[in-house]
């Protein structure tokens, strides 16, 4: 998950009133923010690109260009320092991501606006041209122009602001990707074309003077190799270029370093790129909400389609849903009055009406709540504007039983006839590998569950007996004083194809000694005590010779009683070796029940 | 008064005679015993005035090689037998010729008075023919221990050896003795005890307590000092985290909640799907979801729910959501993994019994691929439960939680905003730590969203949370590593207490 950095000063400055950093770090926090605490931030320009990037005051200085690549003698130049809030960014909320959008919930929140903010969107005469050279796996787009002072903190913003939505709802540029240009050097309309991935070339931001293809960015630019599979395969790339034939920008990977934004410039032109019409959508509003936190004004933008009908976007009118008054309440538990409820809505940025009556309401929404699908999600802003703290200590009244599960109420009976023997309890992970668990055994012919993609070789596949874990624990303790008694139990997973998930579980048990001298008649010895105890009739109880790898021949036994089965036996030296244990070890391992998932 | 005694007391103290000094050895040698426990009677029965314990330091020479056969001067002394001049390189082939070291007829021949050197002379002095046909002192104390290998001082004064010299020439003479000093004790009886002595009695026996003997017995019983320390013992106990996992199972079984489970390896439809989490939402990326290659894909459950489901992230379905706006795929769902989150067995609860009252919970191990450090283990177990009902709420929901905490010991709870993709509102969960001074979270919390519970047939409000149990046991038995929970050392499986 990203962290953002929010300066504490900038909040200040747009919020219009000083508030202390405890104060806002309890705001955002009752909004559903992640804190992780506050720090120093500095701030470097890359000597070549001029983008700017930013580091904690403990980490190291950069000395090298994460965009472009380009390394100086000795770390980049420091262009300015700032105290930060840090917060673990939220991927539901992609209104949060930026200090535009923090602000406008911080206003609320603290009692200074409340009530939703109308957007306006001025007629333009810009005009985006789709043509039918247009990559079809990319279909969408959506455009707008922006007239803000561009100055160096909004740059670093912006860019920020940038990033965060291309991961919160454009999932790493799949679904949706913004692009940034300085609308003075461009000459209208814009067109979406391709661009040939061999033959079609420009100049990619970052390395002025250089012409690369579409491929040769992929191949050398740090931002091709990084979004360079988005495009993979493909023969031709989506291009954005306007009437002169200037390229702006290659999504959704790189913009042309002619276009670029800098400092000093007025007025801009936005772009969206994506796979889904909604996530497009979505990313331009919110991008667009939070430049007018900073005084942007914003310009509609044509977009003639392929098939020749003309959209005017960017759309920044509120949305609305039904939303009913007794249920909100129902849902939450919580007793407040309709005026108390459009209150607690307005605090959250929201507006209400009331429509016939009988507590029904339109709720109005902005167009940067793009995780608002459903009325729940607006119960859950009135629990917000509540406080949790404030809600009371309620407990359904509704009477029901408990019950436990039968493999925990066994499994209880088992651990107190062991503990009862002087069997001290163990528990191991279920994730081991092949080697210890299939292996040292000499197991060859069991299925076992193995895993696609561990992070480590030492946990590829998942148990399938118990013995593993109990000798493990054998070697972790193999200096200190015998004889030592451990027993252990859990699930272990076994292939079943004609089950729905492939698999099955049984509950099992498994116990063991090591001594200086044990043998057979210990083990046999205890697998009694426990049958006598959880078999009402001992009669029943069968031992028969057991040849397994796992054990000494000769000296390990199957058993069978009342629908319990197991084996036991004294461990095989050579698989005492395989673990370098030089003790005689004695096992036995019990299947107490096999797990009943429910239908 | 009464001197109690034990039965190894009474040996030592039946070795002792009135008025006169017997070595420790003897005591030894006659009973048997070793000298701590002798020695440790004899302090105490100084400190009671009963015995006076005398020391005496002697010095014990210990040859090192017994096959010693002769002194170097004196094997260059026999060369010569006369008194004579030589020049030092005479002297020196003379060493080689022999295999002497020359040093050692130097440094030990000037200082027994037989040899003196000066400059490049050097002579045998009239003094060595004294010697040319008896033995020095020293070389008798070496001739007596080479039958004994070891003697006292004294013993060698005993045989006529002149002490002085014999310090003089051997006591520094490493290479063929060893000079040890070694302290020697005696002990008097000062008091006759007889009359006031018992031999105590540690038990009595089965038949002393047939036949009522324990009556004249008892007198015998030497009272105890029961302020001294016992021996430890520790009993066999059942893991702490085991008693966690007990506690918590106990303390939803005491709310009313139904026990239920579901399989490890489970589908990706129950894990994520069912729990309207898009299909490609971040936390199903294989960098935190274990999937499996071997069996690689389960089974769907009934096509009426999965179109439901499917619908629902598609476009809201009967919802009255959106929903998520991509092209659902049933093989992505069918994909096995090790479940996330123990939130698959109660969703999977739901469908199958979406009508309330319901309130289930399920206690198991979840999976997340994540690198083992003293952080984070790839498996770790989970409590989670749903309470399905008519007049459930997001107040019930914090009031569940905090009777839970309550039973678990801990009696302030807090929560704070969160936002999960499956619950509306949700809650994230805090408990105060007396002993950090902190709060530590615990888990999520919230109620599912109609894209969950509509799908499965439930019309009603549903609960949820799912928190973490590992954590609880770090804390609770202080312990910083959560790896160690697992490492079972023996030594902490011993020591760490019930009560904690």
């Amino acid at each position: 998950m990203p962290v953002g950095a929010f300066s504490i000063q900038k909040l200040n400055r747009l919020l219009g009133r000083v508030f202390s950093q405890a104060e806002l770090v309890e705001a955002l926090e009752n909004l559903g923010c992640d804190v992780e605490g506050v720090e120093e931030l500095v701030f470097h320009r890359c000597g070549r690109c001029q983008n700017i990037l930013e580091r904690f005051v403990s980490a190291l200085p950069i000395e090298r260009c994460r965009d472009c690549g380009f390394e100086g003698d000795g770390p980049l130049e420091e262009v300015g320092r700032d105290r930060v809030i840090r917060l673990d960014l939220l991927a539901d909320r992609p209104d949060l991501l930026d200090v535009g959008g923090l602000t406008r919930a911080l206003k609320g929140y603290l009692g200074l606006e409340r009530g939703l903010i109308s957007y306006r969107v001025f007629r333009g005469d810009w005009r985006l041209v789709v043509r039918r050279s247009a990559p079809s796996y990319r279909p969408f787009i959506r455009c707008a122009v922006v007239r803000l002072r561009v100055d160096l903190p909004l740059l670093r913003e912006i860019m920020r602001l940038q990033e965060h939505l291309h991961w919160a709802i454009g999932r790493d540029r799949k679904l949706s990707s913004i692009g940034v240009y300085n609308l003075g050097v461009l000459t209208p309309p814009i067109y979406y074309t391709a661009l040939h991935a061999k033959k079609g070339r420009f100049t990619p931001l970052g390395m002025p003077g250089e012409s690369l293809s579409g491929e040769e960015i992929l191949r050398r630019h740090p931002k091709g190799v990084g979004y360079g599979h988005l495009l993979e395969g493909r023969s031709r790339y989506p291009l954005l270029v306007d009437a002169r034939g200037q390229v702006l920008s290659m999504p959704p990977v790189i913009n042309s370093e002619e276009t670029r934004l800098r400092e000093g410039v007025e007025e801009f032109f936005v772009d969206v790129t994506g796979t889904s019409q909604k996530a497009v959508e979505d990313t331009l509003a919110t991008f667009l909400c939070s430049l007018v936190e900073w005084g942007a004004k914003v310009w509609s933008v044509e977009v003639e389609r392929k098939d020749g009908e003309v959209e005017v976007g960017p759309n920044l009118r509120s949305r609305w849903l039904s939303v009913d008054y007794q249920r909100a309440k129902d849902w939450l538990g919580l007793e407040f009055s309709q005026e108390e409820f459009v209150r607690y809505l307005e605090k959250m940025r929201l507006s209400a009406r009331p429509v016939g009556g009988r507590g029904k309401f339109r709720v109005f929404y902005p167009p940067y709540r793009s995780d608002i699908r459903h009325p729940v999600d607006i119960f859950e802003d009135v629990a917000i504007a509540v406080g949790y703290s404030k809600f009371p200590d309620a407990l359904v009244p509704t009477m029901t039983v408990g019950e436990q599960r039968e493999e925990e109420r066994i499994s209880d009976l088992a651990r107190q006839v062991m503990l009862g023997l002087g069997f001290t309890e163990i528990m191991s992970l279920m994730q081991t590998t092949e080697q210890r668990h299939l292996d040292s055994f000499g197991y060859s012919s069991l299925d076992y569950v193995r895993l696609a993609n561990p992070k480590s070789q030492e946990r590829n596949v998942v148990r399938c007996h118990l013995k593993t874990g109990i000798m493990e624990v054998f070697v972790k303790n193999r200096l200190a004083a015998k004889p030592q008694k451990f027993f252990e139990l859990g699930n272990v997973v076994l292939v079943d194809t004609s089950r729905e998930t492939c698999t099955r579980e049984e509950r099992r048990l498994v116990f063991g000694i090591t001594d200086r001298e044990v043998g057979y008649a210990h083990i046999r010895a205890v697998m009694d005590a426990l049958l006598r105890e959880l078999v009402l009739d001992f009669e029943e109880v069968e031992y028969e010779p057991l040849e397994d790898g796992a054990f000494l021949p000769n000296r390990a036994a199957r058993v069978r009683a009342g629908g319990y089965w197991g084996e036991l036996g004294e461990v095989h030296p050579r698989v005492l070796e395989s673990f370098g244990l030089t003790h005689p070890v004695v096992l036995g391992e019990l299947c107490l029940r096999e797990i009943e998932f429910s239908d | 008064m009464v001197v109690w005694l034990n039965e190894e007391q009474m040996k030592i103290y039946r070795q002792l005679r009135l008025g006169e000094a017997v070595p420790v050895g003897e005591i030894l040698e006659r009973t048997g015993l070793l000298e701590p426990p002798v020695m440790g009677f004899c302090v105490y029965a100084q400190r009671q005035g009963w015995v006076e314990i005398a020391q005496e330091e002697k010095d014990e020479f210990i040859l090192r090689h017994r096959d010693f056969e002769e002194l170097p001067e004196r094997r260059f002394l026999r060369e010569f037998s006369r008194v004579v001049e030589l020049e030092t390189r005479e002297v020196a082939s003379k060493c080689r010729e022999l295999g002497l070291n020359m040093g050692d007829i130097l440094k030990w021949g000037a200082l027994r008075g037989w040899f003196r050197k000066e400059g490049k002379r050097f002579e045998i002095l009239p003094e060595a023919l004294r010697y040319l046909d008896r033995l020095d002192e020293d070389e008798r104390a070496l001739e007596y221990l080479r039958s004994r290998g070891r003697a006292l001082v004294d013993e060698l004064v005993g045989e006529g050896i002149d002490r002085d010299r014999l310090y003089r020439l051997l006591a520094r003479r490493s290479s063929l003795v060893k000079v040890k000093r070694r302290t020697f004790r005696t002990v008097k009886l000062l008091r006759d005890l007889r009359p006031k002595l018992k031999q105590e009695r540690v038990y009595f026996t089965p038949e002393e307590l047939e036949s009522g003997a324990w009556r004249e017995l008892l007198p015998h019983l030497k009272p105890y000092d029961v302020r001294l320390p016992a021996k430890e013992v520790y009993p066999a106990k059942a893991h702490p985290l085991q008693r966690i996992l007990h506690q918590t199972r106990q303390a939803f079984l005491e709310l009313g909640f139904l026990e239920i489970v579901s399989p490890c390896v489970e589908s990706a439809f129950w894990d994520f799907d069912a729990l309207f989490q898009p299909q490609d939402h971040p936390a199903r990326e294989m960098q935190d979801t274990f999937y499996l290659e071997h069996p690689r894909e389960g089974k769907l459950p009934a096509s009426s729910l999965v179109r439901k489901v499917s619908r629902t992230h598609e476009d809201g379905g009967d919802t009255g959501s959106k929903g998520w706006g991509y092209r659902w795929s049933g093989k992505l769902a069918r994909q096995l993994v090790l479940r996330t989150h123990t939130t698959a067995s109660t969703v999977r609860a739901l469908a199958s019994h979406p009508r309330p009252p319901l309130k289930v919970f399920c206690v198991g191990r979840v999976f997340r691929n994540e690198t083992i450090s003293f952080k984070h283990l790839p498996e770790f177990h989970q409590v989670d439960g749903i309470i399905v009902d008519e007049r459930g709420s997001f107040a019930t929901l914090l009031g569940t939680l905090r009777a839970f905490y309550r039973k678990m010991g801990f009696d302030s709870v807090k929560f704070k905003p969160a936002f999960f993709p499956y619950t509306e509102p949700s809650a994230e969960v805090f408990v105060w730590m007396e002993s950090k001074g902190e709060w530590i979270e615990m888990g999520g919390a919230g109620l599912f969203r109609p894209e969950v519970t509509e799908p499965l047939g439930c019309k009603v409000p549903v609960l949820a949370w799912g928190l973490g149990l590992e954590r609880l046991a770090m804390l609770r038995y202080g312990v910083d590593d959560i790896r160690s929970l697992y490492w079972s050392d023996m030594k902490w499986l011993k020591e760490v207490k019930l009560c904690q």
